[in-house]
């Protein structure tokens, strides 16, 4: 429902006499299944926001529900009229209607202080302190950096919902070509927040390190098979991917990594569960815990018929 | 004779001055000393807290005031880590120096440079603190939260706190730079009771990541002078920084470093790898995009720090050690942070403990003090 802090009329009008107003969102060509599928239905719930004008008036807000109610062939839609469109008003009743169903993310908040400047005729420092003070998010000044990112970069952040904070570091710390790289890897599969701070971090620090371009880098053989596989889902590709990229950048504690969890695989059918150790020097130590005597004496006689290796460990033990 | 910084580090935009200490002696300093344009009578805005205020602002307001509270602390040391029980005098913040790995870019959230003028505070705190452990040596320095030389043509805290120390039965005060600002230390008898100590990496180090600070062999000059004027020497290894051709270049430092200092003078000498807290490098990052710190291998350690993988250090603390017995056998070293299966795999004799360490630093000031 329209906030009740939005004065407004409210009537019916044609759906023919519509000028859209210049601030708006890109959005899909056309509404979305679901959206005319729920009008058809029940018809439209919540007015669109309306300027009235001399000529046509002007959508503030309900672009999709008026493309809906053209696809649905409908002939009137409800709006509700403005009451106070002054330049200060009009992007605050903005804000406050897109928040009615929803979180702005961190791209349409940095397009809302770009675009808002001309669309409001307001200044962006204005309009930074009104997002500030209807989201109550402490967006800064440099928002609208983050649109620079890559197109695919910026989709999987919508849709893995990355912080603004995290979008802001890494628009500032790492390079374009870096995040383009990065960027492309995202047709093979999609990488949580933590996953692409730490693929960037590492892809940043192999290039400094070999003094290669990222590109150069993500198109090792070893990566490019990972990518190209055509069996493999996406989740597996991205989890083999991040740990050779991993094995790239830390060549040691990779095989650190590599030899305890050989051994944890080993134990694991003997019914033994290993401690994560510390993997912070050459050797580590392999902690495993027995609930009582028993449990230890049956560890014992598994192992004797393992591998050598586990062998040797419970020897050690014993 | 020896160049100061003075030249070299940034431009002062503004220094403040805070009205309740203008007519202070070190208030009244600054302010002879800075064009009369720059200086405000005020509290600088607190704005943003520092680790988002780009920290090239901080850099270039120095505010003059008191600190209300407790000057003189026992060194924070950290989780998980054998330390020296040092304590450390605060009556700076932050650094107009500019080194990349520098903690206080992140540590601080104070907005300005700042110096705090309330030093019979600190000398109260420092007098209760020898008074409770007679007997035993309170080692205390300036240097942890900036540099100990860096203000010192302005404050001339040097020229008032080598008479106290060394008036004191048991107290050791530590000025610890990376400047050659001793003028002021020139001419005073420190009877034992000053240690003027060097941060020291080599050359090539110095110049690519600590900017505006003394060269090495202005350091190195000025702790000649120091050894000459009665002062006994502190060394910092700190960080020590491992990267393609570090073996060359520390071994190189060890060469100048021999042929300059006399290493019956100099008391003690401190070695700590590289190490950052995640912040930390995200600032770095961001100032010096090119950075090379990072490219070795580091483990996250309990105490949340990231340091280099722990046989990387033990190589590093070893080919070090190395050095400095082929230099002088009875030099005292020990570890800044570092943990027991370091000391361990490095020394034959290693402490067990923060307070063992603190005893052997006890019998080491002892044994300098006898041989004054």
């Amino acid at each position: 429902m329209l906030p009740d802090l939005i004065p407004s009329m409210r009537s019916l009008i044609p759906v023919t006499d519509f000028k859209a107003f210049p601030f708006r969102f890109s959005y899909p060509r056309g509404p979305s299944k679901k959206l005319c599928a729920s009008i058809g239905k029940t018809g439209i719930l919540t007015p669109l926001l309306v300027i009235q004008s001399d000529t046509s008036p002007f959508i503030l807000d309900g672009h999709r529900r008026l493309f809906a109610a053209r696809v649905l062939k409908l002939t009137h839609v409800p709006v509700s009229f403005l009451t106070d469109t002054s330049s200060e008003n009009l992007p605050r009743i903005w804000l406050q209607a897109q928040r009615v169903f929803r979180t702005l993310n961190p791209f349409e908040m940095a397009l809302f202080i770009k675009k808002g400047r001309q669309s409001f005729n307001q200044p962006a420092r204005n309009l930074l302190t009104l997002l500030n003070s209807v989201t109550g998010i402490k967006a800064p000044e440099s928002l609208p950096e983050i649109l620079a990112l890559p197109l695919k970069l910026r989709q999987t952040a919508i849709r893995r919902a990355y912080s603004m904070r995290f979008l802001l570091k890494i628009s500032a710390l790492y390079p374009a070509d870096l995040l383009a790289a990065i960027s492309n890897l995202l047709v093979s599969f999609s990488l949580g927040e933590n996953q692409m701070n730490n693929l960037l971090g590492w892809v940043r620090e192999i290039s400094l390190r070999d003094h290669l371009p990222p590109e150069d880098i993500l198109k090792a053989d070893d990566l490019s098979f990972i990518l190209r596989h055509p069996g493999m889902p996406s989740a597996k590709k991205r989890d083999a991917f991040l740990k050779h990229i991993f094995s790239m950048r830390f060549p040691e504690r990779a095989a650190l990594e590599k030899k305890f969890n050989q051994i944890a695989r080993k134990l694991d059918p003997l019914g033994i569960k290993c401690v994560g150790p510390d993997l912070s020097g050459d050797a580590f130590e392999l902690r495993i815990t027995f609930k009582n005597p028993e449990e230890f004496r049956e560890s014992l006689k598994k192992a004797a018929g393992a591998s050598d290796e586990i062998s040797r460990i419970f020897k050690l033990i014993k | 004779m020896i160049k100061t910084l003075k030249n070299r580090l940034p431009v002062l935009k503004n220094v403040w001055i805070d009205p309740q200490v203008r007519a202070h002696p070190i208030a009244r300093a600054v302010i002879e000393k800075v064009p009369r344009n720059k200086i405000i009578f005020g509290t600088p805005p607190a704005g943003k807290p520092a680790p988002s205020r780009p920290i090239e602002s901080i850099k270039q307001n120095l505010f003059v005031t008191r600190f209300n509270g407790h000057l003189v602390k026992p060194c924070p040391g950290t989780r998980g880590m054998i330390c020296c029980g040092y304590w450390v005098i605060n009556t700076m913040m932050h650094c107009p120096m500019d080194c990349h790995y520098c903690i206080l870019q992140t540590y601080l959230s104070v907005p300005t440079l700042t110096i705090y003028v309330n030093e019979e505070t600190v000398k109260n705190e420092i007098r209760a603190r020898l008074l409770s452990h007679p007997g035993h040596i309170c080692r205390f320095g300036t240097g942890e939260l900036g540099d100990s030389l860096v203000h010192d043509a302005f404050t001339g805290f040097s020229r008032r706190m080598v008479p106290f120390f060394a008036a004191t039965e048991n107290g050791i005060l530590e000025l610890k730079t990376k400047t050659a600002n001793i003028q002021n230390l020139i001419g005073m008898n420190p009877k034992g009771h000053t240690v003027v100590s060097w941060s020291l990496n080599p050359e090539t180090l110095i110049k690519e990541l600590e900017p505006m600070t003394a060269s090495l062999s202005q350091r190195l000059e000025a702790a000649r002078q120091c050894q000459r004027s009665g002062y006994w020497i502190g060394l910092h290894f700190d960080p020590v920084i491992w990267f393609d051709g570090w073996e060359k270049a520390y071994s190189d430092l060890f060469a100048k470093l021999s042929h300059t200092l006399d290493p019956q003078r100099i008391i003690w000498i401190s070695m700590a790898g590289f190490r950052y807290t995640s912040g930390q490098k995200d600032m770095i990052v961001r100032r010096f995009p090119d950075s090379r710190l990072f490219l070795g291998e580091f483990f996250r350690n309990e105490d949340g720090k990231f340091r280099y993988l722990q046989h990387r250090r033990i190589q590093l603390y070893r080919k070090l050690l190395q050095w400095i017995r082929d230099w002088d056998p009875s030099l005292f070293v020990y570890y800044c942070m570092e943990n027991q299966r370091v000391w361990r795999e490095t020394f034959k004799n290693p402490p067990e403990n923060t307070g063992d360490l603190d005893e052997r630093f006890n019998r080491r000031v002892h044994e300098f003090i006898q041989k004054r």
